[in-house]
């Protein structure tokens, strides 16, 4: 499916956090959108979730203006938008068990029988690489990347045309990051679902996504194809500030500043390597 | 200033589960080392133990921080979500006063102290009257700074400083450690899971894995030549974020 953003402003009071926002999604498009804090990105994410009405403004789906005013519409547009959020513990419920956090939508969204459900929930565990018996615990005896994969499987268990993330994947290491953009990539490939992936992490916006936008101040200032030049200023300045991937060569950055202080370095050192 | 610091082999426990098997470590004035490894790693259990902040249901074995002439020196930290740091009925100046009191510094000296160490720090003298939720993230972690440098500090403890931070606020925040260790001669314990970080600003990197440091080495050579599955898990995690093939 496709989704058109018309023109969207949105103020909380009398402050402005998106300021006229237009934008159309690909049905299987992979998205990016950067931006620092406060630059109206999650409120944006919101908006395209359905959980808050904009000021201004048109969400089309197919062309077909969004209603979500009756279940009906809701409901057929949950089945096609799912989102999962940065706070993964803060988005179960801590008394439900894993296999019912991931079967709410199926409950909800489809027809399924239990026994289909049931085995639904089986087969994403195992999509997510989660063990099956995992399907009986609880939140708090998964870490935060665990966790962070059940609320991924839950997103996908109505095999939505569109998932959105917000910050989905900042609160984990940088081997976890990798490891689920990558899935989330296959998984996107294989079911032709669109992602519109909503980060500060340039390197994995790159990565992931094949369009790149840019947001400050509740505006998109920047709309690119991945691996193109940004071409506003501040856009440009994000890119500047990204961390180098190697450390800068011939530098004196690691010449000890005294032979004593280095030697003793050196002897901690072997200490802990001689373990 | 002391010299060159080093912590004593720390083991810590939960009941008889050993959660941080002899970490030791050395920290040198005006160098920055980074411990780095993967979430559950034991990083940041490493800097709670140093920052003498353990939960009590832990006990802890080893692990004093000590110069060579036996003193302990004066360690602040930095943390990721720096308003957790501060008490919200509190004003920063009051905090300031709290922090000075505990090592001995009081009245004229310490207003005099307050003033040179925010404005060290890049803050505004108004900000002694603020509260922390008037401050943003970025001016808190500067507040937490300016606490370090007014006690005159001679170690700081950041643990990922930089996490959750976007490209900007990153650099912004890694500037301000990189200030304190040119100008003011602290030795900064860098802890991160992001070997970008390491490569922006270590000058010596340790790789801890299950509670263990299991490489110690440079940032070329951990990058050149990693030694320990653990470190090349993280470097091949971090070429990843860099590749230009799509996924």
């Amino acid at each position: 499916m496709s989704l058109t953003l018309s023109a969207i402003s949105h103020r909380y009071g009398t402050r402005c956090v998106l300021d006229n926002v237009s934008l159309t999604l690909a049905p299987g498009e992979r998205v990016a959108l950067v931006g620092g804090s406060g630059e109206g990105k999650s409120t944006l994410s919101r908006i395209m979730l359905g959980l808050e009405t904009p000021t201004e403004g048109r969400i089309f789906h197919d062309g077909a203006p969004v209603s979500l005013r009756h279940r009906a519409g809701r409901q057929a547009f949950r089945q096609q938008v799912q989102g999962v959020f940065q706070d993964a513990p803060g988005a179960v419920n801590p008394r439900h068990t894993v296999a019912r956090i991931i079967d709410e939508p199926l409950r909800h969204l489809s027809r399924l029988s239990h026994a289909a459900r049931w085995a639904r929930v089986t087969s994403l565990l195992d999509a997510v690489h989660l063990p099956a018996e995992y399907a009986r615990r609880r939140p708090h005896q998964l870490s935060g990347g665990q966790l962070q994969r059940v609320c991924l499987a839950r997103a996908l268990a109505i095999n939505p045309s569109l998932l959105i993330c917000d910050e989905a994947t900042s609160g984990l290491d940088t081997v976890l990051q990798v490891e689920l953009t990558r899935w989330l990539a296959t998984q996107c490939r294989d079911s032709g679902m669109g992602l519109f992936f909503i980060t500060h992490d340039l390197r994995l916006a790159r990565r992931l996504c094949s369009r790149v936008l840019v947001m400050q101040g509740g505006r998109l200032i920047d709309d690119v194809q991945a691996g193109e030049a940004f071409t506003h200023p501040e856009a440009r300045a994000l890119e500047a500030a990204v961390l180098p991937a190697l450390p800068p060569a011939g530098t004196m950055k690691n010449a000890a500043p005294g032979g004593g202080v280095q030697g003793e370095s050196t002897v901690v050192t072997d200490e802990c390597l001689q373990r | 200033m002391s010299g060159p610091a080093t912590l004593s082999p720390l083991s810590v426990y939960h009941g008889s589960l050993r959660l941080l098997d002899r970490i030791s470590l050395c920290l040198t004035p005006g160098r920055t080392v980074a411990l780095v490894g993967q979430s559950g790693a034991g990083k940041s259990l490493t800097a709670a133990a140093l920052a003498g902040a353990l939960p009590p249901t832990l006990t802890r074995e080893g692990g004093v921080l000590s110069t060579r002439d036996g003193r302990m020196p004066q360690v602040a930290s930095l943390l990721q979500n720096p308003r957790s740091a501060f008490n919200p009925l509190m004003t920063m100046e009051a905090h300031a006063l709290e922090t000075l009191a505990t090592v001995g510094v009081r009245g004229h000296a310490a207003r005099q102290r307050i003033a040179a160490a925010l404005e060290d720090a890049g803050l505004a003298p108004e900000v002694r009257n603020t509260y922390a939720f008037e401050l943003s993230g970025g001016m808190l972690q500067r507040m937490m700074l300016a606490l370090g440098l007014m006690q005159q500090a001679s170690f700081l403890i950041a643990d990922e400083p930089t996490s959750d931070l976007d490209p900007r606020s990153c650099q912004r925040s890694l500037s301000l450690i990189e200030t304190v260790v040119r100008e003011h001669g602290m030795g900064v314990l860098l802890i991160t899971h992001d070997l970008g970080v390491v490569n922006a600003c270590a000058d010596e990197v340790h790789v801890i894995s299950e509670g263990r440091l299991v490489e110690s080495t440079t940032p070329e050579t951990l990058c050149r030549a990693p030694s320990s599955d653990a470190a090349r898990r993280l470097l091949a995690a971090h070429h990843a974020l860099y590749d230009e093939e799509p996924l």
